[in-house]
């Protein structure tokens, strides 16, 4: 699961925190501000399931060449 | 053998004297204080000895103002004087000018020199650190992998944040192969670019059981990491070299996982509040639009155009009845959030967070909340709020 490709959570905090400001102050018209919810739906059902469905996973690397 | 050519007592003392003070350096000595007397005048008189000998020694008043540490009978110390002669007594004695506890002193004197220097190399600048991410994924441990530090950062990480993955380079957190393990286990982390953030750093032990991460390899290998990294060694109150060179120090390893690791409760509520305001938000401007269309709009359009008026509203109804469900769903499957968040006061009033034994501490006068101990200097005045009630308190001592 390469770092990029798969959405961040640092990113999706910061856009969702991106979108609901633009939302609250931009006040973006109906056609954009329904596009905004939209992307914040989805963005929070990828955050709330990461925090949901998740064990710990620990990858011990090989000892150090004594 | 005459008269005449025997020295007087005064005269064979002095050559004595001349002999031995000039033979002799400034030194240092070590040994065991067998007694020990701080005389009325403040001068010290006491006697070093080990298993063969014993050495007479004065410390004069003006010196031993400077010393915080008092030797008792009993203690080992080194002391730095020289061997002079005391000649009303007839005897030699060594003149101090510097006790000071051996063993723990060394250390303590070795690290206030590494220190020095390695500060002097810049490891310890403010402008190096870097900001950690708010919510790493991926942490990188350099510890033991039979310590505590290590079950502990674990557990921790298991409650706040069970979706972070951990990789640990395993590495001896004491002892001669420690140095060399922990650089390269930094040095592994660091350059595979896996981790968001490093926790180096072992449980609590003896000054001599921490002493690796106050050798300049290590503090070298941490102040150089280009991956943030976060320093915990030994409790609360050891603090290593390796932490003032770190991006953060944490006070224990388990502190340093709540440091790092975002907390899942309070991400959920976060994420519950935001999906609650995107719907009211979205509410609010179909309504706007919908009044909009109600009344002026509908005027002009209605008159002009029908067709564009029915169009129009009728978008609008589907546009809201798309809101609606999605709100309702919306509604549906957070149920439990719902209540959840409604019984437990709001985690996201920065208020509430005092009753869990947080503090705000403000310096005196201003309203901005201090986050920091560079804000501060020694002798400010603080205010400080608690959940219930507040105090007034004065800076005494400051760490980075």
């Amino acid at each position: 699961m390469a770092k990029e490709t798969e959405q961040s959570f640092e990113n999706a905090i910061k856009r969702l925190e991106e979108i609901v400001h633009l939302l609250e102050e931009e006040n973006p018209s109906l056609e954009d501000a329904l596009k905004l919810f939209e992307e914040g739906k989805t963005l929070i059902g990828l955050c709330q399931n990461k925090l949901d469905n998740a064990e710990q996973k620990l990858k011990i690397l090989t000892e150090p060449d004594r | 053998m005459s008269d005449q050519t025997a020295l007087t007592v005064y005269e064979i003392t002095t050559r004595i004297k001349t002999v031995l003070e000039g033979g002799l350096p400034v030194l240092w000595v070590k040994g065991e204080i067998s007694q020990f007397t701080k005389h009325r005048s403040g001068h010290w008189y006491f006697t070093l000895k080990d298993e063969r000998s014993a050495l007479p020694c004065v410390l004069w008043r003006g010196r031993s103002d400077g010393l915080t540490f008092i030797p008792q009978a009993g203690d080992m110390v080194v002391a730095q004087g020289k061997a002079t002669v005391y000649e009303r007594g007839g005897r030699y004695q060594f003149d101090c000018y510097e006790v000071r506890p051996a063993g723990v002193g060394d250390l303590a004197q070795a690290f206030e020199a590494l220190k020095r220097k390695l500060d002097g190399e810049g490891f310890f600048d403010l402008q190096r650190k870097i900001q950690l991410p708010s919510h790493p994924e991926r942490i990188g441990l350099v510890t033991s992998p039979e310590g505590a530090a290590l079950q502990d950062i674990l557990r921790v990480a298991r409650e706040r944040a069970p979706w972070v993955e951990f990789q640990l380079a395993p590495a001896a957190v004491q002892g001669t192969a420690a140095v060399a393990e922990i650089v390269q286990a930094i040095r592994k982390l660091d350059d595979s670019g896996w981790a968001d953030v490093i926790i180096i750093g072992r449980g609590g032990g003896a000054p001599e059981d921490l002493w690796a991460f106050n050798e300049e390899a290590v503090v070298r290998a941490v102040a150089e990491c280009r991956t943030p990294i976060v320093s915990a060694v030994g409790h609360e109150v050891d603090v290593s070299l390796s932490d003032l060179a770190a991006d953060l120090r944490a006070p224990t390893p388990s502190a340093a996982a709540e440091m790092c690791l975002p907390d899942r409760e309070a991400l959920s509520d976060r994420l519950f509040d935001y999906q609650g305001r995107l719907v009211r938000v979205l509410r609010s401007r179909i309504n706007e639009y919908r009044s909009w269309l109600a009344d002026y709009a509908a005027t002009i359009i209605r008159q002009r155009v029908p067709a564009l008026w029915r169009e129009e509203s009728q978008r609008v109804d589907e546009l809201s009845r798309r809101l609606d469900s999605a709100a309702s769903r919306y509604v549906e499957r957070n149920r439990s959030t719902l209540d959840r968040l409604a019984a437990k006061h709001s985690s996201l009033d920065p208020m509430s967070i005092l009753a869990r034994g947080y503090s705000v501490i403000k310096k005196m006068g201003t309203a901005k909340p201090v986050t920091g101990s560079d804000e501060l200097n020694v002798g400010e005045r603080l205010d400080i709020k608690f959940d219930r009630g507040s105090a007034e308190a004065v800076v005494d001592n400051l760490n980075p």
